[in-house]
């Protein structure tokens, strides 16, 4: 019988422990060859190239884990450092780095979403007009707008960590109450007075809403106050202004009145005279004549000034606009140089009205208007209904036009620029139309003409 | 009954015997949110207006967009599906599953499995069972 050879002798052996040895050492690439024999050494052959197959698809080399560590320590330094734009390769091997590599480009893009929109909140609340404050729970400042900061003067770190009292006017503060708005939750439009880094008072109506967290606890108050500093002085304006009007609507009652008296006498003797003198020479003709004339003058100016202190409420009726129109320019002399262009709308409404008030207010801007073209011109008067609810009455002239610097003191009371007359019709005019919840405006310029528009309101009910 | 199975750009979808939708990820596929509707118009085909569980193998998905996460929690895919059970393998497809479960919460209820037996007996429970 012959003996078996011995397996350990066979060449292949030694290949197959070097094939191993590289297995071990890392070298999943390598593969050896079979000898085509078919034998038992063949067969240990294909399992090893088999297993280093397995293994080398799901391991990964050292050389490769290296390169993937720095690939991923290099995202994770872009995130830290905000940036949350760079993206990992991620292999089709599916393992472990894989999936780090996924999770960090998912991070990437969910961080890259939310500052998205933190930065279109952080535009909202620095483009807001009125100052927002964010205090934590301590009224300690956290937060503050742009526009904070330009109306108080500071900067951002002077007023970050500071509380929030600091912002405040001496007892303002106090008066306001903020443990009050942290038990109710809010306060809404409070008047108080905010205080600048120059000392400067500044009022404002002040908002302030509690914040809280997903477990209810107070996060801290959002303050947003309104600078009231223009408000502020219109009112101080129209206070004033009401008090003028006042004191002057007393004066114009008492002047009146007073005048009234003598005046009448006057007006009587000139009158007797006419009568007695029955062939008065005619200087002292003429006289007289200048004498009733100046009587008729000044009783219009005592009747402008007790119109003007009496200031009735008006008496609406039905009117028709366009009726006093064409009353008022039959009535009133106008030069044959001055051409009246009417465009009265015939489908105006009627309107509820005091007609008696309502023609000395178009009475007066056509009359002015008459007086601003000495040397002829054009006078437009329309009409239409601007709104649903209102009609507007425009009265155009080509005259002498307001300089600019009047414009705003020409309803006035006691405001002229004419040598006659006291200056009271347009204030006058101003309060009848205000008196029927209406406005007057004037656009004009000087040389260029004026064109005042009264605007009325069309009501239903007729008052008695 | 041969059962018709749908193969779009990314996966395999059909309507099985036991009423639950199976969705099988090819291998080595890219979500986005193109392919994310296109399979969702089959599902509506399949689903015939009425809500199905649905099994999705996500073992061949090698990543996932944002806009195609957020469109599997949309009003969209909330009407056809009444439960999802994600059958998942490798670390990437872990990811995927949890990441899912734990960003986008899913309105419907979502379990990820790793054998496929448990997947189907759990998602049985949300077949509706037909009336006579």
């Amino acid at each position: 019988m012959k003996d078996k050879p011995n397996v350990l002798e066979d060449p292949r052996v030694g290949k197959i422990l070097d094939f191993i040895l590289r297995l071990v050492s890392g070298d999943l690439k390598s593969r050896e060859t079979l000898s085509g024999q078919g034998d038992d050494l063949d067969g240990i052959v294909i399992g090893l190239n088999v297993l280093a197959e397995e293994i080398s698809s799901r391991v990964v080399s050292l050389t490769e884990a290296e390169q993937r560590l720095d690939e991923i320590m290099e995202v994770i330094i872009a995130i830290a450092s905000l940036d949350y734009t760079k993206r990992l390769p991620i292999s089709d091997k599916g393992n472990t780095f894989d999936a780090i590599a996924l999770g960090l480009n998912i991070l990437g893009e969910e961080l890259q979403a939310s500052t998205v929109s933190k930065n279109y909140l952080d535009n909202i609340i620095q483009s807001m007009t009125d100052m927002l404050i964010v205090v934590n729970q301590d009224t300690r400042i956290q937060t503050v707008n742009q526009a904070t900061l330009d109306l108080l003067g500071y900067t951002e770190s002077e007023l970050v960590g500071q509380p929030l009292d600091m912002v405040f006017a001496q007892e303002a503060f106090k008066e306001l109450g903020i443990a009050d708005l942290v038990k109710i939750g809010f306060f809404k439009a409070v008047e108080t007075i905010y205080v600048t880094k120059d000392s400067r008072i500044i009022p404002v109506s002040f908002s302030g809403s509690v914040m809280y967290d997903k477990s209810g606890d107070i996060q801290g108050i959002v303050c947003v106050a309104q600078d009231l500093t223009e408000r502020k002085m219109l009112e101080e304006e129209k206070r004033m202004r009401q008090e003028k009007l006042a004191m002057l609507g007393q004066l114009a009652g008492g002047v009146g009145h007073e005048l009234r008296n003598p005046l009448g006498a006057i007006k009587n003797s000139t009158y007797f005279l006419n009568m007695v003198l029955e062939e008065p020479e005619p200087e002292v003709k003429e006289t007289l004549k200048i004498l009733e004339k100046e009587v008729a003058t000044s009783e219009r100016i005592i009747s402008s000034l007790l119109d003007f202190a009496r200031a009735r409420p008006p008496l609406k009726r039905n009117v028709n606009i366009n009726n006093i129109i064409q009353e008022i320019l039959s009535c009133t002399n106008v030069p044959e140089d001055i051409k009246v262009n009417s465009q009265i709308a015939e489908s105006i409404p009627a309107i509820m009205a005091d007609p008696d008030q309502l023609s000395q207010v178009f009475g007066n801007i056509i009359l002015n208007a008459v007086q601003a073209m000495p040397e002829g011109g054009q006078l437009s008067i329309t009409s239409r209904a601007s709104r649903p609810d209102r009609i507007a009455v425009s009265i155009i002239d080509t005259g002498v036009g307001i300089p600019e610097e009047n414009l705003k003191k020409i309803f006035e009371p006691l405001f002229t620029n004419k040598a006659k007359g006291i200056g009271l019709g347009m204030a006058i005019t101003k309060t009848f139309v205000e008196g029927h919840g209406g406005s007057i405006e004037v656009q004009s310029k000087a040389g260029k003409g004026s064109t005042f528009t009264v605007k009325l309101p069309i009501c239903n009910k007729e008052e008695t | 009954m041969e059962k018709e199975v749908i193969e779009t750009r990314t996966a395999r979808v059909w309507l099985g015997d036991d009423g639950i939708i199976r969705i099988v990820a090819l291998p080595f596929t890219n979500v986005a949110l193109e392919s994310i509707r296109e399979v969702n118009v089959h599902l509506k085909v399949l689903c015939k207006g009425k809500k199905n569980p649905i099994f999705t193998d996500i073992r061949g998905v090698k990543s996932i967009t944002r806009e195609a996460r957020l469109f599997v929690s949309s009003e969209d895919s909330v009407n056809v599906c009444s439960a999802a059970a994600l059958l998942i393998g490798s670390p990437v497809s872990k990811l995927i599953g949890n990441l899912f479960l734990g960003l986008n919460k899913p309105p419907y209820p979502t379990k990820l499995f790793s054998n496929e037996d448990e997947a189907v007996e759990w998602l049985n429970g949300f077949v509706e069972k037909e009336e006579f």
